[in-house]
């Protein structure tokens, strides 16, 4: 599956003309940054010999949001994001994206349903050259409150990118579901499971029993010897648990973990077990 | 000079309340002895006339800054033409969808204030069609006795013509208005304790959500 990213241009240039050229009023931009930690059991998404490392991630973005009318905005994002691993450094990447978004509310309040449509398009910047590129992310969400406590939301999400080579281009759909959970003004929990299908990168050894006899691999060095990336068609099932504290009306702390499996053909199955530490400010 | 009845009503009422005034202090607090602001507190007179309200006073403002209303909570008489000031340089959507007084005020930027009259007693619950963790509460009420906790949570009331009143409080916390009579003597403050039993703050949280990861 593989749709070119200059295909969507047209359509994000349509949205970017839309919010800049509405009747609604100048809004300010809205700064965050978010500064985390994140530990993966698994960063070879391999099925043996795995290989754990930590990352520094950073993130910032503004954002701006304009009310088209009652049950119309749309907003516009520009991001920039980074992740740092501790060993293996060739793992690092660097993403900046500019996303344009549209929300119908259906209704007055805060229990009125919310159908969020988002379309991102980012440039990716990797220490492997190779894996650098260009992509983009669509994304649809419902989004209902329950209650002041409960709030809950599906989620349908397909990204696509197209990196200087072959093996590390890939489009995964995604289906989630999620709720939140406030237990007090202060803390909230959050749980999301979700499927996705499409494509696997992992790295694995020439002298894996599936790989022998086969020839020498494209090595990309990240995980040394004859560590090599492929890439495989398969799916993923996963979740996460997530426990956030706020620090006021603008900051929070989060401690999350994830959990994915991915299957590929031939039974090829991998974990990953993400622990994950956030500190977000929003300005 | 014609005569109008109101006016006198207001001018003999003002002047027995002159001759035998009295007040009150409420002191809040919850059930761990915590002071309680915000905590909107009015009194009816029991066997004895409203006075009619003053045109000039039936005004009030509830703003919106900092994408958050100020006040929270307010008592306004009935009558009271309620303006909504947008101190914020971000459109807001003001609504209430409650019995008393529903309506709309679209999209409105900044510096740019609209009003409603409130034309019927009872609570008006305010929020923002855009940023759904923004509330406050009106209590429309049919006496000029009225007022909120401050963060002490006391208020004085004065200048009340003595004899018995019903004294109500209400709280977004609360299950239900806490009612109690009491007895004004003229030249004296009354001091009432006000112990409630508050239900958990379960406004709609603000803060963003932390976390999430792309690997």
């Amino acid at each position: 599956m593989s749709i070119r990213l200059h295909r969507c241009l047209p359509l994000l240039c349509g949205l970017l003309a839309g919010l800049t050229a509405g009747p609604a009023v100048a809004q300010s931009w809205s700064p965050e940054v978010d500064l985390g930690w994140v530990h993966n059991d698994n960063v070879t998404n391999s099925i043996r010999q795995q290989k754990d490392d930590s990352a520094a991630t950073i993130s910032a973005s503004v954002q701006q949001v304009r009310v088209l009318s009652r049950d119309w905005q749309g907003s516009l994002k520009l991001g920039a994001d980074t992740k740092l691993w501790r060993e293996y450094s060739g793992l690092n990447l660097s993403h900046f994206s500019a996303q344009a978004g549209l929300r119908r509310k259906f209704g007055l309040g805060p229990y009125a349903t919310k159908l969020d449509l988002s379309f991102e398009a980012f440039h990716q910047l990797a220490d492997v050259s190779e894996w650098s590129g260009n992509g983009y992310r669509a994304a649809a969400a419902l989004q209902k409150r329950f209650t002041p406590q409960w709030f809950g939301r599906l989620t349908a999400d397909l990204k696509r990118l197209d990196a200087g080579r072959a093996v590390y281009s890939g489009t995964v759909a995604t289906l989630a579901a999620a709720v939140d959970y406030d237990l007090t003004p202060q803390w909230r929990v959050s749980a999301e499971i979700r499927y996705g299908e499409g494509d696997q990168l992992s790295w694995c050894r020439e002298s894996f029993p599936e790989f022998i006899g086969k020839g020498p691999q494209w090595t990309d060095g990240i995980f040394g010897g004859d560590w090599f990336p492929y890439e495989s068609d398969g799916n993923h099932r996963g979740g996460h648990f997530r426990v956030v504290r706020a620090l006021g009306d603008r900051s929070a702390l989060s401690l999350g973990y994830d959990f994915n499996e991915s299957r590929a053909p031939k039974n090829h199955t991998y974990r990953n077990h993400i622990v994950s530490l956030n500190f977000t400010h929003a300005f | 000079m014609p005569f109008n009845p109101l006016k006198l009503a207001a001018l003999l009422l003002a002047t027995a309340g002159w001759l035998g005034a009295g007040g009150v202090t409420v002191t809040a607090t919850d059930q761990k002895n915590e002071a309680v602001p915000e905590l909107v507190v009015w009194l009816d007179p029991l066997g004895a006339p409203v006075p009619p309200a003053d045109p000039a006073e039936l005004a009030a403002t509830v703003e919106q800054f900092n994408e958050e209303f100020d006040p929270y909570t307010i008592a306004v008489r009935l009558g009271t033409k309620v303006e909504f000031p947008n101190r914020d340089d971000v459109q807001h959507h003001v609504y209430s969808l409650s019995s008393p007084a529903r309506f709309e005020i679209p999209l409105h930027g900044g510096d740019e204030t609209e009003a409603v009259v409130m034309d019927q007693t009872g609570h008006v619950p305010v929020g923002c069609n855009i940023h759904d963790w923004m509330i406050s509460h009106i209590i429309v009420v049919d006496t000029p006795w009225f007022g909120t906790t401050d963060e002490s949570g006391r208020l004085a009331l004065t200048d009340l013509p003595a004899g018995p009143y019903k004294l109500t409080a209400w709280h977004p916390r609360l299950r239900k208005t806490d009612e109690r009579e009491i007895n004004l003597v003229a030249g004296e403050t009354l001091a009432v304790p006000v112990e409630l039993r508050l239900r958990p703050d379960r406004r709609i949280r603000r803060a963003p959500t932390a976390g999430g990861s792309r690997y």
